[in-house]
């Protein structure tokens, strides 16, 4: 009878409950090769806890305005791509208990040359539900093949760069960029807003909304596709005029620099009431250590409550990027994470860092971040970040390289000057550049001190960063330039580039 | 004697060459390369016993889905639309991931983005809403979830 009972239950789990499960690795196949390369690559398919029917399939991609991909099934005719990868089977067995493999090639044909990216879509067969909503899964492998064609270029277009109003009336800057070459790049972008006295207003890093509430500031964008970037102006804008300068990255070595002066008259923005702006105040507001391995330190924070209201703080460590291999989070001890912050009184948030013995000598870096939450919904409406930064050592190898110069005629101004420099060493830097200009014939133009953006004071290991300055207007033709790079007083590089007006 | 006096000056000599460290540790570097892996597991379906008359019904049951990932991943809720065996008739249902902030429909999709490694454990709900008695005939109505998986955009 029992037995019976049991087996009854056991019936009506596996009818009215279907489980489906199954893995792949891995997720990214790049493959780089040249025209009339034959290259072979494996998928493997992980079981689950049934016996499934797994379908193999083609897709394309399509970059949305948001950065982020969605899948159409390939139609060989508008996607040759497809025509050039077979896979050996499109449907495997998947059994419990043992990883099976598709292999698969790609033959490229002697034409190609560029970027091609393509999707095996890898879909567990599920029958449909006698009753109810059935579930899928599927995986989208994305398969990047770039073809290595001497000559053909990484380029981009700005294509859209303006400050307009956002859903709640509040200020949105807004820059589109178009990828006009063959290659897929990174993109990124800032907009510095100054006042008709040339002050800084904001700077702003703008981001497609595919990466929002990530810890990426760059965007992978893939050829003939557009993406938007995205940054709200915190700051009041009085009603004025206001210059606006986009500094935009991409790929190794491009950048595009944008200058566009806008009027703001009143009304014309939404902001933020005056209390939510300033919430809490921190002190201090960055934290720069130098210690010795296995050292341990201890700081406070003071955070001042700017508000009538009391308000839950919550503290969490972010790292610089994701997978930033200069963290140092995991070496931050907090012993408190949430504190009430009381109206307009202030508390004390302990912070230690503690080095470990085997530590590198080099700098390394992470933020603590005060998330002011909503009393009732307990959902976070603001936060500041205090940088950490530490530095372990006294000697360092500095290693820099200047990815892109270009030029930008300012009307009143002059040439808008822009350096992107990589720190490639694993200390950060405090660059100035000094950069001379010849022309044609080797003769003296101008000489310039470029430096940091106001609001930046260094560049963290494996992380660039424009430098900047206005020089007197050029005439139109090639300069060749020379730049010295010093930090700290010390020269630690220097490079010869060419310059088109 | 003429031994000693040769082993001394055998090992003094490997020693100096570095072939020999006594009293030292000797780091031997290893590196591991772990392939970017998901696995996803879901329990369903999800299903409604709508009594027919106006008002909004929630499922008998949430559904589960469970992903395991050691990279950044894009999850993608997409739902088709849930019809009646004749396919004229379409009901209107809105699902939701964990908390109603999360919701989608076949005209909305979900995205959600895992920044790194975890497991992601989820409960998807549902709610019908009949508008008016007539338009939805009674029987069995069908409707997929499909959850896509992709890697993250990266940056």
């Amino acid at each position: 009878m029992r037995k019976t009972i049991l087996m009854t239950v056991f019936l009506l789990l596996v009818l009215n409950w279907s489980v489906v499960g199954a893995g792949v690795r891995p997720l990214i196949l790049d493959l780089d090769l040249t025209p009339g390369d034959r290259a072979e690559f494996e998928i493997t398919l992980t079981p689950g806890a049934a016996e499934e029917i797994v379908d193999l399939s083609f897709y394309q991609p399509i970059q949305l305005l948001d950065g982020s991909l969605n899948y159409l099934p390939a139609d060989p005719a508008g996607f040759p791509a497809a025509n050039w990868i077979t896979l050996e089977r499109n449907q495997v067995r998947v059994i419990p208990g043992a990883e099976t493999s598709v292999k698969g090639t790609v033959q490229v044909p002697f034409s190609a040359g560029g970027t091609y990216v393509a999707v095996i879509m890898v879909e567990p067969q599920t029958p449909v539900a006698q009753q109810g909503i059935t579930f899928r899964v599927r995986y989208a492998i994305r398969l990047n093949i770039r073809v290595n064609r001497p000559g053909l270029l990484t380029t981009c277009e700005l294509t859209r760069f303006e400050l307009v109003r956002g859903e709640d009336g509040q200020p949105v800057l807004k820059a589109r960029l178009k990828n006009t070459s063959p290659w897929d790049y990174l993109v990124s972008g800032e907009i510095t807003i100054r006042d008709d006295q040339r002050r800084l207003v904001e700077r702003i890093l703008i981001m497609p909304g595919a990466l929002a509430g990530s810890n990426y500031t760059s965007i992978r964008l893939y050829p003939g596709f557009e993406v938007e970037l995205l940054g709200t102006v915190t700051r009041r804008l009085t009603p004025g005029e206001y210059q606006l300068r986009g500094f935009f990255r991409f790929g190794d070595r491009g950048q595009i620099i944008h200058n566009e002066v806008i009027t703001v008259k009143e009304g014309d923005f939404n902001f933020p009431a005056a209390d939510a702006i300033g919430v809490l105040t921190l002190e201090p507001q960055l934290i720069d250590l130098k210690l010795r391995p296995g050292e341990r330190r201890s700081q406070s924070i003071q955070i001042q409550s700017e508000v009538g209201d009391d308000a839950y703080i919550a503290v969490t460590l972010r790292d610089v990027r994701t997978e930033y291999p200069y963290s140092l989070l995991n070496w931050i001890e907090l012993r408190n994470t949430e504190v009430l912050l009381r109206a307009r009184s202030s508390t004390r948030i302990p912070v230690t860092l503690a080095v470990p013995r085997d530590a590198v000598p080099g700098s390394y870096h992470g933020n603590l971040v005060f998330l002011t939450l909503d009393p009732e919904t307990g959902k976070p409406v603001s936060e500041k970040v205090v940088p950490v930064s530490l530095v372990i050592g006294d000697e360092f190898e500095y290693e820099v390289d200047v990815r892109s110069l270009a030029a930008k005629f300012i009307e009143g101004e002059g040439h808008w000057l822009s350096v992107d420099l990589y720190n490639s060493s694993n200390v950060m830097i405090s660059p100035q550049i000094t950069l001379v200009i010849f022309d044609k014939e080797g003769n003296y133009v101008h000489r310039a001190e470029l430096n940091l953006p106001e609001g930046v004071d260094r560049i963290l290991p494996l992380n660039s960063q424009q430098l900047e300055t206005v020089i007197p207007k050029l005439e139109n033709g090639i300069y060749s330039v020379e730049l010295e790079i010093r930090s700290s007083g010390k020269q630690i590089a220097a490079f010869e580039r060419s310059l088109e007006i | 004697m003429l031994f000693f006096l040769f082993l001394v000056t055998a090992v003094g000599f490997a020693c100096a060459q570095r072939r020999i460290i006594i009293g030292r540790q000797v780091r031997i570097p290893v590196t591991i390369r772990i392939l970017p892996c998901v696995e996803s597991s879901v329990r369903g379906p999800l299903r409604f016993v709508v009594p027919g008359g106006m008002g909004a019904y929630r499922e008998v049951e949430p559904a589960y889905y469970v992903l395991e990932t050691n990279t950044s991943v894009q999850i993608e809720f997409t739902a088709s639309p849930v019809v009646y065996e004749n396919a004229y008739h379409t009901l209107d249902v809105v699902f939701w991931v964990n908390s109603r902030e999360n919701t989608f429909t076949n005209i909305q999709p979900l995205i959600l983005r895992l920044n790194d490694a975890q497991l992601f454990e989820s409960q998807i709900f549902g709610q019908v809403t009949i508008h008016s008695v007539e338009a939805q005939p009674a029987g069995v109505y069908h409707g997929t979830i499909t959850i896509t998986v992709s890697p993250l955009i990266e940056g």
